[in-house]
């Protein structure tokens, strides 16, 4: 089988969100001695399309997660091919729905965003406590942490994070992006937040970006 | 019949149903079943018939919500573990709806009833914040402007953003401290207006804690008062809404609860919303045995705020809430989440949509809720006015004519809501005087002009 069939399987498999298949063309590809980080390449540019086409409402959450999980074992197979100082990293990003709220859908669909575009995802779930977001942080290597609310009354437990990170004098070790339904920029800069995305999009945008800076790109 | 008695056997089923991880609750159970369902009842989007007038198309939404609700039934999140419901317990549900309720005390009180397809019977008009933060500064006048409105039957609350400078943040004591005042200000508003025995609708925010606690006649919600309870989106419930249901039954009081179908979300496309929310509408009723409910299509994907006026949206609340009026006796509730804010056209023109197709397939009126209530104090007495007057015009209507109005209503602001930057409006304090609580002379001749628009489109106004 040729480089190109075998990147061609990687691709339908993914397509088709199938996390057996993909595994088994991730296995292939190295039984059959192609570079894992081409193949990897191959599987982000795949999944960058899917996420385009949920933005254009032609395939729905549930396919875009099951791409995720499709995805993460794919490119785990691959990884562990990869010597670790080679392997390439977006970022290590702890994702969480603020205490008190526990709505997860917006939450998800950026946690799924910001795997298919390369970042190393820990979802920490809802109804997180500014101290679990910290003490996750501090056990991943966050880069980024990203906190979700989805209600006008949990918004202020956004800040809640950013004062804790401050009072606990860890702030300066992490980027914190805040999102959800009610939030807007100017609230992201109002309660000192590095960033904000009004969509899943625009999050990995902001998560990119921060990357960049952080890395002094 | 009531179905009262069963609620602790369906609560005991999130102890003893099937095991099932979130996931693949989701992946596994309850999205392959909702594609084939679409598919096996062959269920198609249609923009060009927002308002349905084909009842096999209502009879199938209707089938197709109860296999899904059979087949894969409601996971509890706390446990892990699937309620699953029989079909005979979902007739039973059905045949036990009362088909009318009252709200309210004294001369205020308001009888709602089960309004059929095409209903010549008025709806009634819940009116309110609706969610929306309130400041602290024009809260009491905010009430009072809807108070003040004839049209608008019952109170839906807001939500104070801080109390004496302090924020109100979720779980905090704040929280209940908020909400006493919230409650204070509206019945302040209610006697200023002479209703004082008016009901209030009190919004879901608040913790768990904090509805238990403002559940008092003297200084809360009283029993006549109706209260929310929501399922997580989607298909699923936590023991927080199972215990509040537990509670507002023994406190006896009114509850409202929804079926939402998230385009875009979990559901995906507009038929799986339809069928998604007509589920959730039957497994709620069974679970919380509500007094009124409501089914609708929120729309994710258009703006930061969610919606319900783009024709995706109108189409999904439509379908639902038709195909409930005509299989059960259901008293439906239609809201507003509008993407534009008050004192614009384009809101008042989406609210416009919304009430003729809803008052066409049965449901009464609530809301509104502008720039989906995220905005602090953009909201007044002049959404559900305008709510209210379009719907008792409306009326009566054939859903072949409501249809062609809501078609025509929709292409002036369907580009403009899909913009991703609809028009923000105005606060309250810009938009009314505050002294005398009345519209400025900007917001009514945005209410005139609209107002003809739709005589133009041959609906007749009453008054």
């Amino acid at each position: 089988m040729s480089k190109e069939e075998i990147f061609r399987k990687l691709r339908a498999n993914l397509l088709n969100y199938d996390q057996q298949g993909t595994e088994k063309a991730a296995k292939e590809a190295i039984d059959k001695g192609v570079s894992p980080l081409e193949a990897v390449n191959v599987l982000s540019e795949t999944a960058r399309e899917l996420g385009d086409k949920f933005g254009r409402f032609e395939i729905f959450l549930p396919e875009l997660m099951m791409a995720a999980d499709a995805l993460t074992a794919g490119v785990n197979v691959l990884r562990a091919a990869i010597p670790e100082k080679e392997i390439p990293k977006a970022g290590i990003v702890v994702i969480g729905t603020v205490k008190g709220d526990m709505h997860s859908i917006g939450k998800n669909i950026v946690a799924t965003m910001l795997t298919a575009s390369g970042f190393y995802v820990q979802d920490i779930g809802e109804d997180v406590a500014a101290s679990t977001f910290a003490d996750a942080a501090e056990k991943y290597g966050a880069d980024i942490v990203a906190a979700s609310a989805l209600m006008t009354t949990s918004m202020p437990m956004q800040k809640e994070i950013v004062d804790y990170f401050e009072g606990t004098e860890i702030r300066e070790r992490y980027r914190i992006i805040v999102g959800g339904a009610p939030v807007t920029g100017e609230y992201a800069q109002e309660i000192g937040a590095d960033g904000y995305g009004a969509d899943a999009v625009k999050a990995v945008e902001v998560a990119m970006n921060l990357i960049g800076k952080k890395e002094g790109k | 019949m009531s179905m009262i008695a069963r609620r602790w056997d369906f609560f005991r089923r999130a102890e003893t149903g099937p095991i099932i991880k979130e996931k693949d609750f989701i992946l596994r159970r309850y999205w392959p079943r909702l594609k084939e369902l679409i598919r096996e009842y062959d269920i198609r989007y249609d923009p060009e018939n927002p308002v349905p007038t084909d009842d096999t198309l209502l009879d199938d939404v209707f089938k197709a919500g109860t296999d899904l609700l059979l087949d894969v039934g409601f996971l509890c999140i706390d446990t892990s573990r699937i309620i699953t419901f029989e079909e005979h317990e979902i007739k039973e549900g059905l045949m036990s709806l009362p088909g009318e309720t009252t709200l309210g005390e004294g001369k205020d009180c308001v009888h709602f009833q089960h309004r059929e397809l095409e209903d010549k019977r008025f709806p009634r008009n819940i009116g309110g914040p609706t969610g929306t933060p309130l400041s602290e500064e024009y809260g009491t006048k905010i009430y009072q402007s809807y108070a003040n409105e004839p049209l608008v039957d019952v109170i839906y609350m807001g939500a104070p953003k801080s109390v004496e400078g302090c924020t109100v943040k979720i779980g905090s004591p704040f929280e209940i401290q908020a909400e006493m005042i919230n409650i204070a200000w509206a019945r302040t508003a209610l006697r200023m207006a002479g209703r004082s025995g008016m009901p209030l609708y009190g919004c879901c925010f608040p913790s768990l804690a904090v509805d238990i606690a403002s559940s008092s006649p003297e200084y809360g919600y009283r029993k006549t008062d109706m209260r929310c309870l929501w399922p997580l989106p989607q298909m699923k419930v936590n023991y927080a809404t199972l215990t509040r249901a537990a509670h507002f039954a023994e406190y006896g009081c009114r509850s409202f609860t929804a079926g939402e179908g998230y385009l875009g979300g979990l559901p995906g496309s507009p038929e799986g919303a339809v069928i998604t929310a007509v589920a959730e509408c039957l497994g709620t009723t069974l679970l919380f045995q509500p007094s009124a409910i409501q089914a609708h299509t929120l729309n994710n994907m258009y703006s930061p705020w969610t919606g319900e006026a783009d024709i995706m949206s109108l189409w999904g609340d439509f379908v639902s809430n038709a195909a409930l009026t005509k299989n059960t006796r259901m008293i439906l509730i239609l809201g507003a989440y509008t993407y534009a804010g008050p004192c614009t056209e384009t809101c008042l023109r989406e609210i416009a949509a919304e009430a003729i197709g809803g008052v066409a397939v049965g449901t009464h009126t609530y809301g509104i809720a502008p720039n989906s209530g995220l905005i602090l104090d953009h909201c007044t007495g002049m959404e559900p006015r305008f709510r209210g007057e379009v719907g008792h015009a409306a009326t009566g209507i054939k859903r072949e004519d409501a249809n062609e109005i809501v078609k025509k209503i929709n292409e002036k602001y369907e580009e403009i809501v899909r913009s991703r930057n609809p028009p923000r409006g105005k606060r309250f304090a810009e938009c009314y005087d505050t002294e005398t609580v009345t519209p400025s002379k900007e917001y009514q001749e945005i209410y005139k002009r609209v107002k003809r628009e739709l005589e133009d489109l041959s609906l007749k106004f009453i008054y």
